[in-house]
């Protein structure tokens, strides 16, 4: 099977030229042409939906020639994420990736990915956790590494896939950083839909992003090493004082990354770590992840030819959390109101996970706000911009009340 | 509760805590040393005392005959919570006995790689005491221990080396007879009717109880040692290194071929050695090949040369050389060597053949069996 005569042609053109093309193609899609473009060497499978259309086009890629790299199909997930540790190394760039349960199957190893310090990069088809079954997105997945080194980050479209795959490699194999990267895509929402995006020339990633060097770190025989030691009491703490001291550096060479980005690719993302939408004069700010932003910019845009203050806050980068940006665009706004795809069971106020971060950070602001928070759109459950509309008005409520009546909402589930 | 609040606050004191290491060999003494922490602690509460025990959990004790901790502590008197400092503890700083309950340990102890060979009395106080299960005189023992800073008493409780395995626990008087010596050397931790009191409460109790005694009336034997006193070896601790001097990802330097770890030698394991009779050695290689701690170093001219401080004293090597009385397992203590210097077996084979020859035949008689089959 072979890509279509037209995108074959396109295809063509960015690795040998120097413009850009469009194809059209889901949010797995553009992940997989980023790895064309990255170059990279060493990609494992095990197929689970929603992450699985990346392999598919992966494997079309090689199988045509355009991207020469090792395709190792793993035994289970386990197997999957262990390749390509140990292909990372020895010196190859890598890709992985998975959905829900197939996620956690291998989190043993993707914790050591971490904690040994290996850059892989990985995309998380974000998927509701068994069980019961279900095939949707839900943010539980990606959230369960929080806390152990990965950098996390959630993007909203298949172009804001592409590019972050690039940026990705680059802030991961910095050796600043030296951490991996997880990149989360909603299932079905974006992993399974078809959108116009553009493919930067191979010339411009070049001058973009530089080969992966592990120096001094390399498993080979002419470098003789040892990793990953049983150390006990007398060295973990320090280990992990490294890890937290790499992913402090992760907002200088994150911001650095999206600067050169720009400055190559004409694409500018403003501020990496969250997107903001009519925040300035809002009285009401909604914050979310994901592909949750469509709907709801529908709606901030309906409300406000209504008179309505309302805005929109995204977060892209979860980790590291963006606690100084949500300081200053949310203090002093009358409600925040989160919405959480994902639940935090027993967490503070039953919340969800991201409504508690932000709930943390904004301890510190000035004028604190109110909180809400709203669950919702669990299992793959849709949130359209109707909906959005009717968090908006309880917010809104809210905010002329001058007090939040139920802090922790569960939007539309069935009593 | 207020009130009582307040009776704890006022009652405050820092009671006088005593701490009692225990040193045994990984695995063939876990559960001697596990039955005799707790026999202490069970013994210390009965007589009113409050009491706990742990194992230094770093040390394996898991692991094939390294040597490993146990501690118990003690306060007289008090109420529990005057433990409450030591009961989350990696190791206490100081003890007041170092009870060792294989002689052989007394040549060093490798608690992990980078904490180099520690000298067996360590924690040990200032005037503390150093009590070890052993049929040598204290005369014989201290040819074995470093010289320490301090003055300290150095116990010998008469009686062979117990040792059993992973499973079993050979119920050999071992833990009764140290109860005894306990009761000769520290009455104010536990007296002999404390000691009987615990043993009554066990079975075969008379059986127990004339053992305790037995030790208490004639099998300990004390010997008071000076300041600088016994080996010239200086411990150092090592140096562990910041965060910043690390690698990233605990990745560090490896070993080239044929280079040995100079951090961890793990030779404090045994309590056998191989000696090699090079006179009737065939060079089949199996030793070097069977030794899974590879300490055979290959000579020029094609024998195989135990690096015995990398020896875990397993006895693979005696067990799968085809000629007969060529590889001897004989115990540590027949060797006045220890704390990184070991005798080089081959070199003073190739200096003195004769000499080696004679001293051979003379360690002959005392060679071990053991078989790994067996075990």
């Amino acid at each position: 099977m072979s890509v279509s005569a037209l995108e074959a042609k396109r295809l063509e053109a960015v690795l040998k030229g120097d413009e850009e093309i469009e194809v059209v193609g889901t949010g797995t899609d553009a992940v997989a042409y980023a790895l064309m473009l990255a170059d990279v060497d060493v990609t494992s499978a095990y197929p689970i939906r929603p992450y699985g259309g990346v392999m598919q086009t992966v494997a079309r890629l090689i199988a045509d020639g355009y991207l020469k790299a090792e395709y190792i199909v793993a035994a289970h997930e386990h197997d999957q994420f262990e390749i390509v540790k140990h292909a990372s190394a020895v010196g190859a760039r890598t890709f992985v990736g998975s959905s829900g349960v197939g996620w956690l199957l291998a989190i043993e190893a993707i914790v050591a990915i971490s904690t040994d310090r290996y850059p892989v990069v990985a995309l998380i088809g974000n998927r509701a956790l068994d069980d019961p079954g279900a095939y949707g997105v839900e943010h539980n997945d990606a959230l369960m590494v929080r806390d152990v080194g990965w950098l996390l980050t959630w993007v909203d479209t298949a172009q804001e896939a592409l590019d972050t795959t690039l940026i990705a490699y680059r802030v991961a194999e910095d050796p600043r950083i030296m951490l991996p990267v997880g990149i989360s895509m909603d299932g079905a929402f974006l992993t399974h839909s078809e959108h116009a995006f553009k493919i930067p020339p191979k010339s411009k990633v070049q001058k973009f992003l530089p080969p992966y060097d592990l120096g001094n770190r390399k498993l080979h025989p002419t470098n003789v090493i040892s990793v990953a030691p049983q150390v006990n009491e007398d060295w973990v703490t320090e280990l992990r004082r490294q890890m937290d001291e790499a992913m402090k550096s992760a907002k200088k060479v994150i911001e650095e990354a999206y600067r050169d980005f720009a400055k190559i690719f004409g694409r500018d993302y403003g501020n990496p770590f969250i997107e903001t939408y009519m925040v300035e004069d809002a009285d009401v700010v909604m914050v979310g992840m994901g592909t949750v932003s469509k709907p709801i910019k529908e709606a901030v845009r309906r409300l406000r030819a209504k008179g309505e203050k309302v805005g929109f806050l995204r977060i892209r980068w979860f980790r590291p959390f963006p606690t100084e940006d949500i300081i200053r665009y949310l203090s002093g706004v009358k409600i925040v109101a989160v919405v959480d795809r994902d639940y935090s069971f027993g967490s503070p106020f039953d919340g969800g996970a991201v409504f508690t971060e932000i709930r943390s950070a904004l301890y510190e602001a000035e004028h604190r706000p109110l909180m809400m928070n709203f669950i919702g759109g669990l299992g793959g459950r849709e949130i359209t911009y109707n909906d959005a509309i009717n968090m908006f008005n309880i917010a809104l409520e809210n905010a002329r009340k001058g007090k939040v009546e139920q802090r922790v909402i569960w939007y539309g589930v069935r009593e | 509760m207020r009130c009582n609040y307040f009776a704890t606050k006022m009652s405050v004191q820092v009671p006088s805590i005593y701490t009692i290491e225990i040193i045994y060999r990984g695995i063939h003494q876990r559960h001697l040393a596990r039955n005799l922490a707790r026999g202490i602690t069970y013994a210390a509460r009965m007589a009113g005392s409050v009491a706990l025990s742990y194992q230094r959990y770093g040390d394996d004790p898991e692991r094939d005959g390294s040597p490993a901790k146990y501690f118990v502590v003690i306060a007289k008197g008090a109420s529990e919570e005057v433990l409450d400092a030591e009961a989350a503890r990696v190791e206490p700083d100081y003890v007041d006995v170092t009870i060792v309950l294989d002689d052989s340990i007394l040549k060093g102890i490798e608690s992990w790689a980078w904490q180099g060979i520690q000298p067996i009395h360590l924690k040990i106080r200032p005037g503390g005491l150093l009590v070890v299960v052993s049929k040598r005189s204290t005369d014989e023992l201290i040819k074995f221990i470093p010289a320490k800073d301090s003055p300290y008493t150095l116990v010998v409780v008469y009686g062979e080396r117990s040792i059993g395995d992973f499973w079993t626990f050979p119920d050999d008087g071992t833990v009764e007879r140290i109860l005894g010596a306990i009761a000769k050397v520290l009455p104010n931790v536990l007296n002999l009717d404390d000691v009987k009191r615990y043993l009554e409460s066990l079975d075969k109790p008379s059986e127990r109880i004339s053992r305790a005694f037995e030790a208490y009336q004639s099998l300990v034997k004390l010997r008071e040692v000076k300041p600088g006193e016994g080996l010239p070896y200086k411990y150092e601790s090592p140096h562990l290194p910041g965060w910043k001097d690390m690698m990233i990802g605990a990745a560090i330097p490896g070993l080239k071929p044929n280079q040995r770890n100079p951090y961890f030698t793990g030779g404090t394991a045994k309590h056998y050695r191989p000696v090699i009779n090079f006179d009737k050695c065939i060079k089949c290689t199996l030793c070097w090949e069977y030794c899974p701690d590879s300490v055979f170093d290959v000579t020029p001219d094609g024998y195989f040369n135990p690096a015995l401080a990398y020896c875990k004293g397993c006895g693979i090597c005696a067990e799968v050389c085809p000629v007969s009385d060529t590889i001897i397992m004989v115990d540590e203590m027949e060797f006045e060597d220890g704390y990184g210097k070991f005798i080089d077996e081959y070199r003073a084979w190739k200096e003195n053949r004769d000499a080696y020859r004679k001293w051979f035949e003379s360690l002959l008689p005392k060679a071990q069996v053991i078989s790994v089959r067996k075990r």
